[in-house]
């Protein structure tokens, strides 16, 4: 029997219970490598198993949970090994039934990146490594994971590389969430669309908590849903689960009332949970319905249900912005990040994410970029490129459900772009153009939708997950346009029953006053059925207009978020205002920098250019407010939250005189180049960025590799920024080897530079042993040694 | 039925000490952000534990855990155990949402970063006095040693990842250890209480018996140290 004839012909489908649970009975130390006993009591394995069939599984877990190259490592087993004893145990207890295989796959044991060290493409390395070694198996099973990443990198690893069927389950707390913070619409939208056959719960809890869990899950899901509870919770000291096998199948019956297929049991369940749960459900009817999943984009933590206009900022893009490209250029990723946060506070509910530079390697940049954004905020992400190998790159990496922007008319287009759509389970934005451009008449635009529509259809993709982008043109160039746009829009809306898409502000181009227009046009396009507005949102009157567009047209209950919005901008300006006001005055650089005023700082620089040359500015004032500064810090005046106040004053009159010298294109104020990176192998950060705001406000240009940096990628860097200066940071006494290795390679190839270390666990003796030039005791005295070294 | 721990505060004092405030007060600015930043923090920590309390015997190769497969290894350690017939091990964290606001403070606002750093090293020491008070509870009659972290003194920072296991903390609470044995969520606590029927002479911790006795930075400018 196959699975999914498994899933046809039977009612319910009934798993095994806990595995752990039963090993730990026969003597498995706590802490134990339970996968070990696969090659050395083969019986034992083959006596749980039979006794779950006997019980009455259809579906049994072989013991390979933690079967993955990391937690094996020192068990002196491969993995090819451990997997294929597994199937064999497994075979030997299942000959002459009907029982399946599945090849039970955990967490890896490590986290991934941002929070923990681990590539996403290494997690899929690994999985790829289990589910070749256990392809013998019916299905695979995902479950216990509570990394949205790590789960579809398990997926992918699965999808690419065998045939079998696909079951996920994560485990959840009572918060209704992961230990990441994944949410349950979040796992059903993102692994529905990878193509899982089947989801759900397992783990964590007792059935009567997962109850509301799994009623979110049905909600937003038309897979078959799995629930496969612990026995209730364990106790501290004893560790015995406190749910007897009656009560566990009373509340496993009260969800298959709800709509639940597949069951099984967890830690603390044995062959009797099992036994009565498959004796209660007997006789009982599936009561799985089809439903209509709602509309949706999601990240790991955050669902955006496009029921009501939601607004997607298009500031990630370098068109026509200088600053961004430089950017792009230098990798100067904080820039972008900085973007996302400063959008996202300006009401944007996706973000648009275009990186495309002819300079630079696109596709690495719009890798780097997702995994940063993603690291830094929940918003869900708009995929833009035109080139098909950068969007599929940026699908791989990204964590939840993405809209992929954009596919147009041309067959060329929809034959390349909507595989990838329905591969990875992304919506997708499609252009109204096709190759004799955008149809002047709103009608020829609404039949590219249709066709579009189609053929995303024909490809398996369904129709809540396209959006239509009828195209703005200008006004100025193409006034009778505008309508055309608008009528497009509504049919699509009305006639298809597509959400619509619509770049908003070229709608003003060439004209005067363009905001005026622009959200003039963007209030008639929300009348005329526009979902998702692509705006500025930091332009207060556009995203205000959505605001108030949702207040107005009642999606916004009470007014609630509106007040929200704009309660909290009142009180925050009428302070600003209040704080400027007493302090307007003949205060100069120096006291704003003194005295931490952020705002104070620009708006002095700015005034002090009118009369100053700006090198004068840095020189004279920047450069000995902020000597005055580090030297109060270190006779212990000042603490670390005043000097780094301080050095954000003067971090914004740097960014007044960057903006200066970039608009008079004079030569750049930079003082040197200077490679920062805290050393592979360590993630502890946070010292090395307090390091970089310091020397990049006496003026060095700091390129930032970041954390856990490989030992060439430092020396890469310096080669390719001909660097006079390294800082290499390092928190534990386990990571100062990885220090030691990158100077010897830096000094192996013969660069010259200098290198300066620092970090908690140095002393200024470890660091002349392994043969650093400077030790640097906090980040004051790596000023000290760059003003040194490069003056 | 195990014991949700809810932070209500941070201990303020505890966290401007981190910030180098030793004789002085932060002044009214920098609290005010403190206040802030608390509030910002309160509403993402979560905390999670977990502990178990095992026999131990003392071996030539270090101190067994009995029933599992954890060996404490290091002189310090086995002395900090010496006269207990048993020990609680425990990890504590608060969670991953608290990484991704330092991450996204880091980017864009130093300041806040540096004072939530301060304050979730702080918050994770006050969970950790929690659990030691559920520990009490659940073992009258018993007195025990202070924390003693994995990686402190002798006591290898290369049991993190076994510790981990024994306690099965990956799957309970969501920690886990990277290749170099860093923990992540990064605040997030790994330690050993010795357990007594008898009176304990290293119950509470102090400067004599630190492992960083005369090294640390607290103690460097010859004022008595950090205050533990």
């Amino acid at each position: 029997m196959r699975f999914n004839e498994l899933l046809e012909t039977k009612e319910f489908v009934i798993l095994d219970g806990g595995m752990g649970t039963m090993l730990q009975k026969n003597g498995l130390k706590i802490g134990g490598v339970p996968e070990v006993l696969n090659i050395t009591r083969p019986e034992l394995l083959t006596s749980i198993h039979r006794e779950y069939i006997d019980a009455g599984a259809d579906i049994i877990y072989i013991n390979t949970f933690g079967a993955n190259s990391y937690k094996m490592k020192e068990t002196g087993y491969s993995v090819n090994e451990l997997v294929q004893a597994a199937v064999k145990n497994a075979k030997a207890a299942t000959a002459g039934t009907q029982t399946l295989i599945a090849l039970d796959i955990g967490p890896i044991g490590q986290l991934l990146e941002p929070t923990g060290t681990l590539s996403f493409e290494s997690a899929y390395d690994i999985f790829k490594e289990i589910v070749i070694a256990g392809k013998d198996a019916d299905l695979v099973v995902f479950e216990t994971m509570t990394d949205l990443l790590e789960i579809k990198a398990a997926v992918l690893a699965a999808k690419e590389n065998t045939d079998l069927p696909i079951m996920c389950t994560m485990t959840f707390e009572r918060n209704m969430r992961t230990f990441t913070g994944c949410g349950v619409s979040n796992m059903a939208l993102t692994l529905e669309g990878l193509g899982a056959d089947a989801i759900g719960v397992n783990c964590s809890l007792g059935p009567d908590e997962l109850m509301p869990v799994v009623e979110e899950m049905l909600r937003w899901t038309n897979l078959p849903v799995i629930v496969k509870p612990n026995a209730g919770l364990p106790d501290p000291v004893t560790n015995e689960y406190d749910i007897l096998p009656e009560e566990f199948s009373k509340y496993m019956l009260q969800m298959a009332d709800m709509g639940v297929k597949i069951f099984g049991g967890c830690c603390g369940t044995t062959p009797d949970y099992i036994r009565t749960l498959k004796k209660a459900l007997e006789g009982k009817k599936y009561k799985g319905v089809r439903k209509q999943i709602p509309a949706a984009v999601c990240s790991s933590s955050e669902t955006v249900e496009i029921n009501q206009p939601r607004i997607i900022g298009e500031r990630i893009n370098p068109t026509g912005k200088k600053k961004f490209k430089e950017a792009l250029i230098k990798h100067d990723m904080d820039y972008i990040l900085n973007q996302a946060i400063e959008q996202t506070h300006a009401g944007a509910e996706i973000l648009d994410v275009n990186v495309g530079l002819p300079e630079i390697d696109e596709k690495s940049m719009m890798v780097d970029s997702v995994k940063a954004i993603q690291g830094i905020t929940e918003a869900p992400l708009q995929l833009d490129s035109t080139i098909p190998e950068v969007l599929e790159a940026a699908l791989r990496v990204y964590c939840g459900k993405p809209i992929v922007n954009s596919v147009n008319g041309e067959d060329k287009s929809l034959d390349t772009i909507l595989p990838l759509v329905k591969k990875y389970g992304a919506s997708v934005v499609g252009l109204t153009l096709d190759k004799d451009g955008i149809p002047k008449d709103g009608d020829k635009r609404f039949e590219i939708a249709k066709k579009i529509l189609n053929r995303a259809l024909e490809y398996g993709i369904s129709r809540e997950n396209v959006y239509i982008d009828c195209l703005t043109l200008t006004a100025s160039a193409e006034q009778d346009g505008v309508v055309e746009t608008l009528k497009a829009v509504k049919r699509v809306k009305d006639e298809l029953g597509l959400k619509t898409v619509l770049g908003v502000s070229n709608i003003s181009f060439g004209l005067p006053n363009r905001e005026r227009v622009n959200h003039t046009f963007l209030a008639l396009a929300l009348e005329n059925g526009l979902d998702l507005p692509i705006i500025n949102p930091n332009i207060s009157s556009m995203s205000g207009t959505v605001r108030a567009f949702r207040l107005l047209k009642g999606y916004d209950k009470n007014s609630r978020e509106y007040i929200e919005a704009y309660n909290i901008e009142q009180a925050g300006n009428e302070k600003q205002t209040d704080k400027q006001a007493g302090n307007s005055g003949n205060i100069t650089l120096e006291y704003a920098i003194d005295n931490g005023l952020k705002n104070d700082g620009a708006r002095i620089t700015k005034e002090m250019l009118k009369t100053m040359d700006s090198m004068e500015i840095v020189n004279e004032h920047l450069i000995p407010s902020l000597d005055k500064a580090g030297d109060l810090f270190e006779k212990g005046k000042i603490f670390l939250p005043q000097l780094i106040l301080s050095a954000e004053v003067a971090q914004a009159a740097f960014g007044v005189i960057k903006d200066y010298i970039s608009s008079k294109s004079q030569d750049s104020v930079s003082k040197g180049i200077i490679v920062i990176a805290t050393v592979k192998g360590d993630i502890h950060d946070i010292g090395k960025n307090i390091v970089k705001v310091l020397l990049e406000n006496y003026g060095y240009t700091v390129i930032d590799l970041g954390k856990d940096v490989d030992y060439q990628a430092v020396v890469d860097a310096v080669k390719e920024h001909d660097a006079k200066l390294v800082g290499l940071s390092a928190l534990m006494t386990t990571t100062l080897v990885s220090m030691e290795k990158t100077i010897e390679l830096i000094h192996e190839n013969n660069l010259d530079c200098k290198i300066m270390v620092g970090g908690a666990v140095l002393t200024p003796d470890y660091a002349k042993q392994i043969h650093a030039d400077f030790y640097a005791k906090d980040a004051k005295e790596s000023v000290d040694i760059a003003k040194q070294v490069l003056g | 039925m195990e014991k949700i721990i809810e932070l209500k505060n941070i201990n303020k004092n505890e966290a401007a000490r981190y910030l180098g405030y030793r004789d002085t007060l932060p002044d009214v600015e920098t609290t005010k952000t403190i206040l802030e930043c608390e509030a910002e923090l309160l509403k993402v920590i979560r905390p999670q534990y977990v502990y178990r309390i095992f026999d131990i015997s003392f071996e030539d190769d270090g101190v067994h855990v009995l029933g599992t497969e954890l060996v404490l290894k290091g002189e310090s350690i086995k002395n900090h155990l010496s006269g207990c017939k048993k020990a609680a091990i425990m990890c504590v964290t608060l969670s991953g949402e608290v990484d991704k606001i330092l991450r996204t403070n880091e980017v864009n606002n130093m300041l806040r970063a540096i004072i939530m750093d301060a304050l979730a090293n702080a918050a994770v020491e006050q969970v950790c006095d929690e659990v030691e008070n559920i520990i009490e509870e659940n073992i009258p009659g018993y007195c025990h040693t202070w924390r003693f972290g994995v990686g402190y003194g002798d006591f290898p920072l290369s049991t993190q990842k076994i510790f981990l296991e024994t306690l099965n903390a990956p799957k309970q609470i969501g920690v886990c250890a990277t290749e170099s044995c860093i923990l992540t969520p990064r605040k997030s606590v790994t330690c050993v209480l010795g357990l007594s029927a008898d009176k304990l002479d290293n119950t509470e911790k102090s400067c004599e018996n630190c492992s960083m006795h005369g090294k640390c930075a607290f103690s460097k400018d010859g004022k008595s140290g950090c205050g533990k």
